[in-house]
């Protein structure tokens, strides 16, 4: 039986070890590159928006192993995978990445926050085997979090003249569609490793360490 | 004589002797931002400054040509970037149907398309726009190294241990790319490779692939950290001296009064519209 308590919206538990130091780095590493390959991939809408956009499942669990390391994964992710490297200016690309920090931010709210007081897994790893879990999972994380991500990063597009008004809807459906297949991974992807990386003591138990 | 010497940047390489190479990484970072403000402004104006954002692609494209980078553009995956601008267009006269003065129309599922003089105005302007933005932005990743990143945030006076951290950053970039190609290669030889166009088989396929690539970054960065530790990373103090430093000189003072110069233009006027283009609809 797992302990949820321990993992908490602390902001320090512990020193920062020069592994988990790395580890941290090398993430945002990870995500730039998915986000990159993303967005180049499946082109839609306009600059920076992919359809199947790999990175988003990856913060996720980043977010939920590493608390607030996973958040600035996913805004370095987007600001410099889908935006910088695309072509997309330094302003826009700025704005455009908090459709991407405010998501895995709210999840990380809600995990460490409520859910874990209420039995679902901080770390996501009950959530093929949890009505409950699941049901967090589909309403918080590929629902509202992906719909004001979606709706912002599109909007920023719009409001800086990169897509036209017209396309706004449109675009914002690609975004939270896409977004909301790819996050299938993530439940999987949480099952498969969240034992290793506990087991090498990487978890953060608070929002930094 | 004759010899063309060229540095490794964060994409590809670049000519050492060029332009941009030579500029400072602060100056890179200003000429960005003002450069980027101003094509902005130009792109969203009522009547969008055309010749504006094409000059100002115009420009980046002949630094690109200098400092010997522009091969990059047709010969990497940055020719999606080209393929980018040409979705773009077809977005904007799709979605942005205004204008009275029709060139073409046509019926795509009972809904009447039309492009008009006017929306393929603002299509070309958002397109020239959008291009020199991107490659304004490809130009300073092409010809900076990451060395100099490291080296600017030691002169701003940032911590080791944070300078370190984005140093990691950059480097962990390609290091990762290459394990990404290997674990796909690897599960290629095993029969992995579909060319699934369904989504939902695709993230089933791509899922195949994550699973590994997370385990090996875990993997590395237990390696990594167990190395620098042994190297006494946790006790070490201050960063050592850049091995390349670069000061702030005529060059950088140059661009940067060009920058600041193109951004008042920017802001105060309209060169499409005082070249006369409203004429120049009339010609299409």
């Amino acid at each position: 039986m797992n302990d949820y308590s321990q993992y908490t919206l602390k902001w320090k538990s512990g020193q920062i070890t020069t592994t988990q130091y790395t580890l941290y780095a090398i993430q945002i590493a990870v995500v730039i590159l998915l986000s990159w390959l993303g967005v180049v991939a499946t082109p839609v809408v306009g600059p920076g928006i992919g359809f199947l956009y790999w990175a988003y499942p990856f913060f996720i669990v980043f977010t939920w192993w590493w608390g607030l390391w996973g958040v600035l994964s996913a805004f370095i992710g987007c600001f410099i995978g889908a935006g910088l490297l695309t072509g997309l200016p330094l302003i826009p690309s700025l704005a455009f990445s908090v459709g991407d920090l405010v998501p895995a931010l709210l999840v990380l709210l809600l995990y460490r926050g409520y859910l874990r007081k209420i039995g679902v897994d901080p770390l996501g790893r009950d959530i093929l085997k949890n009505k409950k879990a699941l049901f967090w999972f589909v309403f918080w994380v590929m629902g509202i979090t992906n719909i004001i991500g979606g709706l912002w990063g599109v909007w920023v597009l719009v409001w800086l003249g990169f897509v036209p008004a017209n396309a706004y809807w449109l675009g914002s459906a690609l975004w939270i569609i896409g977004d909301a297949i790819v996050l299938i991974i993530a439940p999987f992807l949480s099952r498969a490793l969240t034992p290793i990386v506990e087991r090498y003591g990487l978890i953060s138990k608070g929002l930094i360490s | 004589m004759g010899e063309k010497r060229y540095v490794k940047t964060i994409l590809f390489n670049a000519k050492a002797d060029s332009f941009f190479v030579n500029l400072h990484p602060f100056t890179k970072f200003a000429i960005f931002l003002f450069l980027s403000i101003a094509v902005i402004i130009a792109m969203t104006k009522p009547y969008p400054d055309l010749l504006f954002s094409f000059f100002i692609m115009i420009a980046v494209v002949y630094f690109l040509i200098e400092s010997r980078t522009i091969k990059y553009l047709v010969k990497s995956y940055l020719v999606l970037i080209i393929i980018a601008l040409f979705v773009l267009l077809i977005w904007w006269l799709v979605f942005n149907q205004v204008g009275v003065h029709v060139i073409i129309s046509f019926s795509i599922f009972g809904a009447v398309l039309k492009i008009t003089k006017e929306s393929l105005y603002i299509g070309l302007a958002k397109v020239f726009g959008y291009g020199a933005m991107a490659l304004l932005t490809l130009l300073i990743l092409m010809t900076t190294r990451d060395i100099e990143i490291v080296n600017a945030l030691n002169q701003l006076g940032i911590s080791f241990k944070k300078t370190f951290f984005i140093s990691l950053i950059f480097r962990s970039l390609n290091i990762m790319a290459e394990d990404l190609e290997s674990i796909r290669h690897a599960q290629f030889a095993r029969g992995g490779k579909t060319n699934k166009k369904n989504p939902f088989l695709k993230a089933k396929e791509f899922l195949a692939l994550s699973v590994p690539i997370t385990a090996l970054m875990i993997k590395r960065a237990v390696e990594m950290g167990q190395a620098l530790e042994a190297r006494g990373f946790s006790k070490a103090g201050k960063l050592s001296q850049p091995v390349v430093k670069k000061n702030i000189g005529l060059l950088d003072y140059s661009f940067l009064t060009i920058s600041i110069l193109l951004l008042y233009i920017s802001i105060t006027m309209n060169i499409t519209q005082v070249l006369g283009g409203v004429q120049w609809l009339n010609l299409l």
